[in-house]
């Protein structure tokens, strides 16, 4: 009570009834006890027992703490002893309850059974007895559902066969399915076996078999307890017969307790299942023996009935006997056919040829089976082929011609299939050969040639022969197979003899190959191929030739004229004809090295020869083609050696392949013979080489000197390899040079060239490879000048190598191209290494013998320089090393005298020292001499044997030569680094010239004192430049202190200048700075434009009182006048004496110097500023740069200043104008928010910017609703008469270019509310930017009611006024058809005349209805091409027409040029314009006039005038009439019916297709008017 | 000779056509109003229909949409005979399913010659 009890007792709960002790808990010691709800804050849990087992839980809940004191406790325990008490009555009573309902149970199921039994009888029908043990089962147990099935004793299965307590459609769903027995069996576990019966709770999770059917009967779910019944539960009982065999199954379902089954159940199952087992046993027994009975009657019925129809059969057996009788003469006749097959064979099998066994064949079937013709066909590789006809064939039947055709035959030799028809009412009946040949019936036999080939013979009756029987069949495929073996053993014959032949042949044809010449071998090929191969008519073979890259005929037999076949070489690089790239055959099949049989040639696709070639081949066939060939390659392992061709001029696929394999063998010999012809003669050849070589190599390791060598070189080289010239050319550094030559008209001058090895490509090739180069022809390569025409076409190039460093190279010529071969090369290289050797030899020994000269000179020499250098080291003085030099010299060479001349500072040249010295003083200056200038350029070595004859020595021969009677003279430089600085004369009195050793030694010691010079010149050069390095550095210390202290004072003007806006201040301050800083007494600065402002600091000048400075031109301005004018700074020492100044003695400002620069921003000249001091040079030029740099920053500063009172100045107008603009837009807002159209303005994004106040009225919308929005908002307001609008729009903003400025866009839109808006849109553009749009709305309802109104006024009155006029001249009419009666003339006259007139009133009705809707705008024009010629001539019908009833002929007549183009327009508007003119015409024109309508293009337009010859126009009427309803007051013109309106609606109509019409009359009788108009002409790109 | 239904309010000229179509050798049957037209259509079964736009009770148009959304009667191919010659009347005429529209004042020598050619074309 007060709580929902839970489903589960918890834990703590379980625990309380197992250890039976109750619990008091409160909310102190905090509850751990699962609470069903909150704000529990006590508990009491007591347990129940009844006879020492729990029953139940007592429970209190309480919401205050401590709620159940010790009292309570107790209380509620003697409450749960009463509850246990209690609940033990109420278990006990439900006991004897369940047992009483049991007992009642099985007393029920007793008298239940004892019904059954009765009801059980063997004579009635099963399912009767079924139906009891069922129902009594329902009774007897809580099952409502039972089911039996009985088992098939044949096939196993379980078959339901009653069932009860289920729907009709589960039980049908029940009685079509099966189960095996073997599958339910699986299920009769023991663990689920109670009596008979087998309980299989789902709960146990049986393994119940896929083909075991069951289906779950829904019914309501019972109570959730331990033993309820599940749906899917099983309760089965299986039946057995006494002898253990299965009969079927029991199985029970849906218990009306819902409770598993209980024992009682189980009882009562057991004894109806034994009634039912023994029912079914009974029941099966006796079902077994009346299907004996049954048998045994069928019997006995049976065994009747033969007797009976045994009396009726008689008849019958009589006829089979005719039967047999006849199928024994057919037998006969079978056999007759057959011995006439094995006749037929026999006399086939004789013949000796395939042609004659099949004709013999064919003729034996016509004569033996009366038939009438045949026909003997083969298959071919090309086809079936029609061989032979015989027999009787109709007249000029062609049956070659009708061959090709779908037959019996064709099918026959391409299938191999015998076919037979007796007659031709079947698929064969429509074949044009049959019918050709008249055929009803035919045979056709196949015959296997074997290899899938098939020959046939078809014989053909002219009657319909008795239908074929299957014994037939195979008489004629005896027949058929025995022929095919006797041509298969004839065609085997043929083979082996054939074969026979060849081998003969071979044998001949490879003794025949002991010859080792090529040709032979080859003519020997060809001559045996010709012999052997029956269709070859003719035959070459060719070779292919490295060198020249082409496959070359060599032997050729057959052909018309053989030797032009040889002319033709297939080559490799050449591809001509007009199939690009693809070689000739021959090349293929060479370069394939496969033979090919070409069953037909294409002579122009298979020999695309160069158009030379083309010519030789047609001379070498006679002009005749090959038809057929087979190319086969003459092949040695993987060498393909040349190609042999055998043609045929007469049929496609002469070669067979046994053609080919004979050839490919004869083939492969001959490539063989060639292979061992050319082995011997390689062999031959190199052995002479080789003999060649050993001799060479003898010679030349036999010289050891190099001039020897190298002039025999060449002539060895000649015995081994061929050339015309030969070049040897030998390396002397980066260099080659030629050494010898050979075979040149010029070889002596050819000897020295010289060529750089970097140069040459090709010997920068030998030189990497290390290789020979062979170059086959220098034609074809560029590394050879193009420009001239070669004497030799083969070039031979052969590194001389020795320690792998090339030594040099032979080049050898030779005349033909390809000339060397790899032999060649091969012993080029061998020659070479020889050659190379041998050379590096000879060196080696000279060179040895050269060194031991050298070394000895050399070791007395350093010995020499040794002991100089070690002396010259100890001393700087320059006179000394001349001295110690010179006597050196004297001692080393051969000379009397050594003079030291050295180049003084001037360039003169100074004579230092002499040894041994002489009486002249020294030093000496020597006069000017050519040489030594020229010495002194060249840094070279003079050497004279003869000083006399030398003029470059005059100038000292008499004053120095002869005195000291020199002959000799060898001059040496003194060079260092820097040049030469002098000489060294070594002087000798004999004549004597130096060698190159005494020089170069001479010029050892030279270089020795040189250095030595330099030394000591450097030593004294560096004291030098120490002592200036000091002195600059002190200067460089002075001028950076001054600059440090100008640097300061720039900055701090700098600073000055820009810490303000004012000035005036500013400028002062700088000033004052400026004083202090250089120092002035006063500084000034004067501005260019305003010489009035003039700012000053520090002491003033000191101007006279008297003076005015208006008048006069002070000093200061005069000075900066001048500095301004020049733009230059100046400095002024002392005034007083600088002549460009000339101050009056008033003037004189007491100042003696000044500094003035001008103040330059850019190229102006802003003013000048001057500094001004008391003493004469008070300033120095160090200080010009300072002051121009502060006079610099001044400018910047006063233009800065100007600067800002320009933008001040401007941005205070720019402000102005804002205003400006600002009232001037406010007052266009005003003005547009004003106008009675509304308005709305968007931006160049679509955004709604101005909505006035008209347009809020008019679209009834508010502009704050609007404004700011995009405008396709707005427009989606208005549905889709604003997409024109919208998309007008789109299409500026994004081509702002696509608006014509003197369109306008204006779209109407049909509001909601029943007004009409007009839209008329307009682009706000500024240049070509496109920056929104404005649109004017406009309130056009009332205008398009008015509309409306007009046309409907019109529409009712022109309906009005037909409604009479209907009825007036229909009744008109009746009486004038005279169906109203007869009439006298006089009446037809009348009502004619009320005819005509209703008819123009009907016009003028029509007339006013078209004006009307052409002036409110509502006729449309549909425009489209318009051919004038065609409107004129309806018109013109129209109007002769009208000329016939009214009798008034007028000739109505065009004009018009052949090609009149097409005009743009509405043709029934057009056609209307015409009539108005054309009727015009004829109403004002009399009888017998004419009009004439001419048409012609002129320009865009075609014009057209309507001309007549009648009335015209009177003057005073033509300018009036194009008015409607004006018809003048001409007599002539109103004796004409009409209303005055066709001219007026010609013209709105003409003006509508923006054409013009205008008219000419002269105004007199009888020459008429002419009207015309234009008409656009239609263009075809519209 | 056919059977053709005439529906014209102005008695006039209903007996205007009624007189010219019997001249013609037609048999007619007049009628006021497109209403009574709608009425007697399915009894009378005429082979064309001649009729006027304007009319009391019920117009041409609507009379001849009725006619053409009765499978009974639809085959009938109506002819509006009116004075009523605007574009828009013509083209609302021809859209409510007639077959032609002819327009008043007419000859009666050229109505009887149409109409005859339409019971051609339609196979009387």
């Amino acid at each position: 009570m007060g709580d929902t009890p839970r489903e589960v007792l918890s834990d703590r709960e379980v625990a309380i009834i197992e250890n039976g002790e109750p619990l008091n808990l409160s909310n102190e010691g905090q509850i751990d006890f699962p609470m069903p709800h909150e704000l529990i804050e006590s508990l009491l849990v007591v347990p129940i027992y009844y006879l020492q087992r729990p029953a139940g839980l007592i429970l209190l809940h309480a919401h205050d703490t401590n709620h159940f004191d010790k009292g309570a406790e107790e209380i509620t325990q003697a409450l749960a002893s009463q509850a246990a008490v209690v609940l033990g009555n109420a278990f006990q009573y439900e006991e004897q309850m369940r047992r009483g309902e049991l007992l009642k149970r099985e007393l029920e199921t007793l008298s239940k059974l004892f019904h059954v039994s009765h009801a059980l009888r063997p004579n009635r029908p099963l399912e009767e007895s079924l139906s009891a043990i069922c129902s009594a089962i329902q009774e007897a147990t809580p099952f409502q559902t039972i089911l039996v099935s009985i088992v098939d004793p044949e096939t196993q299965l379980l078959h339901r066969v009653y069932g009860v307590g289920m729907s009709d459609t589960i039980w049908q769903e029940l009685r079509s399915n099966t189960q095996p027995w073997l599958s339910v069996q699986s299920l009769l576990l023991p663990e689920y076996k109670v009596g008979t019966a087998f309980f299989i709770p789902i709960s146990k999770n049986p393994e119940v078999p896929e083909d075991v059917h069951a289906v779950t009967v829904l019914y309501p779910d019972h109570r959730n307890e331990n033993d309820a019944w599940d749906p899917q539960d099983m309760l089965l009982v299986p039946l057995y017969d006494s002898y253990e065999n299965p009969l079927g199954l029991i199985s029970l379902d849906n218990p009306k307790d819902g409770r598993h089954p209980d024992r009682a159940t189980f009882e009562a199952v057991d004894l109806f299942s034994e009634q039912a087992g023994l029912i079914i046993e009974n029941h099966r027994g006796i079902r077994s023996l009346e299907d004996r009975l049954g048998d045994l009657e069928a019997e006995q019925s049976r065994l009747k009935d033969a007797a009976k129809n045994a009396q009726h059969n008689l008849p019958m057996l009589l006829h089979r006997e005719l039967e047999q009788t006849i199928s024994i003469q057919q037998i006969y006749s079978h056999i007759e056919r057959i011995r006439a097959g094995l006749e037929i064979s026999e006399l086939a099998s004789r013949k000796t040829t395939i042609p004659e066994i099949m004709h013999t064949l064919a003729s034996e079937m016509i004569t033996r089976f009366d038939l009438q013709a045949a026909l003997i066909a083969e298959n071919t590789i090309l086809g079936p082929r029609l061989i032979e006809t015989l027999g009787n064939l109709p007249a000029k039947s062609n049956p070659e011609a009708l061959f090709g055709q779908r037959n019996p035959l064709r099918q026959l030799v391409q299938e191999g299939h015998l076919i037979l028809a007796a007659t031709l009412e079947n698929e064969w009946s429509n074949s044009p050969l049959l019918n050709v040949l008249g055929a009803k019936s035919f045979i056709g036999l196949p015959l296997d040639l074997g290899e899938g080939r098939f020959a046939g013979v078809l014989v053909i009756g002219h009657r319909p022969l008795p239908p074929f029987t299957e014994q037939d069949r195979t008489i004629y495929l005896h027949l058929a197979r025995q022929v095919s073996v006797g041509l298969q053993n004839l065609k085997l014959l043929t083979e082996t003899q054939r074969r026979l032949h060849e081998v003969n042949l071979l044998l001949e044809f490879s003794q025949g190959l002991g010859v080792l010449d090529p040709e032979k071998i080859l003519k020997g090929l060809v001559e045996s191929l010709l012999k052997v191969i029956s269709e070859a008519q003719a035959c070459w073979v060719g070779l292919w030739s490295d060198k020249e890259a082409a496959l070359i005929p060599h032997v050729a037999m057959g052909y018309h004229d053989n030797d032009s076949l040889l002319e033709i070489a297939y080559s490799s690089s050449s591809r001509t004809g007009s199939s690009e790239g693809i070689f000739p055959l021959p090349m293929r099949v060479y370069q394939a090295g496969l033979p090919e049989r070409v069953a037909e040639i294409h002579f122009a696709q298979d020999y695309n020869l160069p158009a030379e070639d083309l010519l030789r081949y047609r001379r070498a066939t006679g002009g005749r083609l090959p038809v057929s060939s087979m190319l086969v390659p003459l092949r040695r392992g993987d060498n393909v050696l040349g190609l042999v061709v055998i043609d045929n001029f007469n049929t496609p696929a002469a070669f067979l392949e046994e053609d080919e394999s004979l050839t490919l063998s004869l083939a492969q010999q001959t490539a063989l013979g060639l292979e061992n012809a050319r082995l011997f003669l390689a062999v031959d050849q190199r052995a002479s080489q080789m003999q060649a070589l050993n001799q060479v190599a003898t010679m030349l390791t036999s010289s050891l000197q190099s001039d020897q060598l190298i002039d025999t070189l060449l002539n060895q080289l000649k015995i081994i390899l061929p050339y015309e010239t030969a070049t040897l050319w030998l390396r002397h550094g980066d260099q080659l040079v030629v050494a010898e030559a050979a075979g040149f008209q010029d070889d002596e001058s050819r000897v020295g060239l010289t060529v750089k090895m970097e140069d040459s490509s090709l010997f920068q090739q030998m030189v990497t490879t290390g290789q020979v180069v062979s170059v086959t022809d220098v034609r074809l390569d560029q590394r050879f000048p193009a420009f001239l025409e070669p004497d030799n076409l083969s070039w031979l190039g052969i590194p001389l190598i020795a320690k792998s460093e090339l030594i040099g190279a032979i080049a050898l010529e030779k005349h033909e191209a390809n000339f060397y071969t790899s032999e060649h090369n091969q012993a080029a290289s061998t020659f070479a290494g020889q050659a190379a050797v041998s050379l590096e030899n000879a060196r080696l020994y000279e060179e040895s013998l050269r060194r031991n000269d050298e070394l000895d000179q050399r070791s007395q020499r350093l010995a020499l320089l040794n002991h100089l250098s070690s002396e010259l080291g100890v001393s700087l003085d320059v006179d000394y090393i001349l001295r110690l030099t010179s006597q050196q010299m004297l001692g080393a060479l051969n000379g009397t005298r050594v003079a030291a001349v050295l180049i003084g500072d001037q360039g003169e040249y100074i004579l230092k020292v002499e040894v041994p010295s002489t009486s002249t003083e020294l030093p000496q200056i020597l006069p000017a001499i050519p040489l030594l200038e020229r010495l002194q350029e060249s840094q070279g070595i003079f050497s004279t044997s003869y000083v006399a004859k030398d003029a470059d020595l005059a100038p000292l021969r008499e004053s120095y030569f002869q005195s000291r009677r020199v002959r000799s003279l060898l001059v040496i430089p003194l060079i260092t680094g820097t040049g030469v600085h002098g000489w060294l004369w070594l002087q000798s009195t004999e004549s004597y010239r130096y060698s190159p050793p005494e020089i170069e030694l001479a010029r050892t010691i030279c270089n020795q004192a040189a250095v030595a010079i330099q030394n000591a010149r450097q030593f004294a050069e560096t004291n030098r430049l120490t002592a200036d390095l000091e002195h600059r550095v002190e200067e460089r210390t002075a001028e950076f202190m001054r600059e440090h202290r100008n640097t300061q004072s720039l900055l701090q003007i700098m600073t000055e200048l820009s810490a303000s806006l004012d000035l005036n201040q500013v400028l002062i301050r700088t000033l004052s700075i400026l004083n202090e800083s250089f120092p002035a007494d006063q500084s000034t600065i004067v501005l260019a434009q305003d010489r009035e402002t003039v700012f000053r600091a520090g002491v003033s000048l000191a101007y006279s009182a008297e003076i005015n400075p208006r008048s006069v031109s002070l000093p200061e301005n005069q000075i900066a006048d001048w500095v301004i004018q020049h733009k230059k700074t100046t400095l002024s020492h002392n005034i007083e004496s600088d002549d460009r100044w000339n101050f009056t003695k008033e003037l004189s400002i007491g100042f003696k110097s000044f500094l003035a620069v001008p103040l330059t921003l850019g190229e102006e000249v802003l003013g000048a500023l001057l500094l001004f001091n008391r003493n004469a040079s008070s300033f120095m030029m160090e200080q010009v740069g300072v002051v121009e740099a502060t006079a610099r920053q001044i400018s910047i500063t006063i233009n800065n200043n100007e600067l800002f009172s320009l933008i001040r100045d401007q941005s205070e107008r720019l402000g102005a104008m804002l205003r400006d603009q600002q009232i001037e837009a406010s007052r266009s807002r005003a003005i547009l928010e004003a106008v009675a159209d509304g308005v709305l303005v968007t931006d160049s994004a679509s955004i709604i910017t101005l909505f006035n106040a008209s347009a809020e009225r008019i679209l009834d919308l508010k502009a704050a609703h609007v404004l700011g929005k995009p405008l396709e908002q707005l427009a989606g307001l208005f549905g889709k008469a604003a997409s024109t609008w919208m998309q007008t729009i789109r299409k500026w903003s994004e081509n702002p270019s696509s608006y014509e400025t003197d369109q306008t866009y204006a779209v109407r839109i049909d509001l909601d509310n029943g007004r009409f808006v007009e839209i008329h849109l307009a682009p706000v553009m500024w240049r070509s930017d496109f920056l929104g749009t404005v649109s004017i709305f406009r309130d056009i309802t009332h205008e398009v009611q008015v509309d409306r109104l007009k046309s409907e006024f019109v529409g009712n009155v022109s309906h009005e006024l037909r409604t009479p006029m209907t009825s007036i001249k229909g009744y008109v009419e009746i009486m004038l058809m005279g169906a109203a009666g007869e009439l006298n003339p006089q009446q037809v006259h009348f009502l004619q005349i009320v005819k005509t007139n209703t008819e123009r009133l009907s016009v003028l009705v029509n007339d006013l209805l078209d004006i009307s809707r052409m002036e409110t705008g509502r006729v449309t024009l549909s425009v489209q091409p318009v051919d004038l010629v065609e409107i004129y001539e309806d018109v013109a019908a129209d109007v002769q027409r009208r000329g016939q009833e009214e009798n008034k002929p007028i000739q109505v007549s065009i004009e018009k040029p052949a090609d009149l183009p097409m005009v743009k327009a509405d043709m029934d508007r057009v056609r209307q314009v015409f009539w108005h003119l054309i009727s015009n015409g004829y109403n004002y024109t009399p009888a017998n006039g004419f009009v004439t309508v001419r048409m012609q293009r002129i320009g865009p337009d075609v014009q057209v005038d309507v001309q007549d010859n009648g009335i015209g126009i009177q003057q005073k009427d033509q300018h009036r009439i194009f008015e409607r309803f004006y018809r003048g007051e001409d007599p002539l013109v109103l004796a004409t019916s009409g209303n005055g309106l066709g001219l007026a609606i010609a013209k709105t109509l003409v003006e509508m297709h923006h054409g013009r019409i205008w008219f000419s009359s002269s105004g007199v009788r009888g020459e008429g008017s002419t009207f015309s108009f234009t008409l656009p002409v239609y263009q075809v790109e519209e | 000779m056919a059977k053709i239904l005439i529906a014209e309010d102005e008695r006039d000229i209903r007996d205007l056509i009624a007189f010219t179509l019997r001249f013609a050798g037609h048999d007619v049957v007049a009628v006021g109003d497109g209403q009574e037209a709608v009425e007697v259509v399915a009894s009378e079964m005429p082979d064309l229909i001649l009729m006027d736009v304007r009319m009391p009770r019920m117009t041409g148009y609507e009379a001849c949409q009725k006619i053409k959304a009765d499978p009974k009667v639809s085959h009938i191919p109506v002819v509006f005979l009116s004075a009523k010659g605007q574009d828009a009347e013509i083209r609302t005429g021809l859209d409510s399913g007639a077959t032609e529209y002819l327009l008043k004042p007419f000859a009666p020598s050229d109505l009887s010659q149409r109409v005859n050619e339409l019971l051609a074309q339609y196979g009387k």
